[in-house]
């Protein structure tokens, strides 16, 4: 769902789309919480402030985020001309056109930085050299696993 | 792809955002459209052809690339 939904072949209405969408915000507060939690919990087992201070900070801005995308969807829920408004937006080929051409840019971009940061890297330190080439393998296998997944749905 | 979305809009004396709504789509696909910057598909074709009541060769022209 998650997959078409992302390449908008979705056929759900833009109220059953934000209802799902309210549902993920409440996600996002609870997921939110728990790393608070954890960060709480287990304030002694957790090895450095770091990671104490990663879970809580991230624990904070999902919170932050979740409540935030649920005021506004719940809003948008109420108001049927922005509702209308924000289906035409979402739905406009052209806007889905852009986002695909973004996205496959930045993907080229990404990929040549990355070829550009191990030939540094090669020179400099043996470490950072091997993380950039692990990322470059994964990010091509990732291109090319979502590829074969995009080809069989269309 | 060049098209008379212009001409055919001013004819019938509506707006840009009436014709986005119309159709559905942002206003700013119809600018794009009326400038040329952008080509649309075959739906978004159809359904402007069917707004102006005309068929789609005589909305849009094609030219072979």
């Amino acid at each position: 769902m998650l997959l078409k939904m992302a390449l908008g072949s979705s056929k759900k209405s833009i109220e059953e789309k934000v209802k799902f969408r309210i549902l993920l915000s409440v996600a996002l507060i609870v997921l939110g919480m728990a790393s608070i939690i954890i960060s709480i919990i287990f304030e002694h087992s957790i090895p450095s402030d770091f990671f104490r201070g990663f879970y809580a900070g991230t624990g904070g801005g999902l919170i932050g985020a979740g409540v935030i995308m649920l005021a506004m969807n719940i809003v948008l829920l109420k108001n049927k001309e922005k509702l209308k408004k924000t289906e035409i937006e979402e739905n406009d080929e052209r806007n889905k056109f852009l986002w695909s051409k973004a996205s496959s840019l930045s993907f080229l971009i990404t990929f040549f930085s990355l070829y550009g940061g191990l030939l540094i890297a090669g020179i400099f330190n043996i470490v950072v050299f091997y993380t950039i080439l692990c990322l470059a393998a994964a990010m091509f296998f990732i291109f090319l696993v979502t590829f074969l997944v995009v080809r069989k749905i269309y | 792809m060049k098209n008379r979305i212009i001409e055919l809009r001013k004819e019938k004396r509506i707006t840009q955002e009436e014709l986005a709504a119309a159709v559905s789509v942002s206003r700013q696909t119809i600018i794009s459209l009326e400038n040329g910057k952008y080509n649309s598909s075959l739906q978004l074709a159809h359904k402007i052809a069917t707004y102006f009541s005309m068929s789609i060769e005589q909305v849009f022209i094609f030219e072979e690339e």
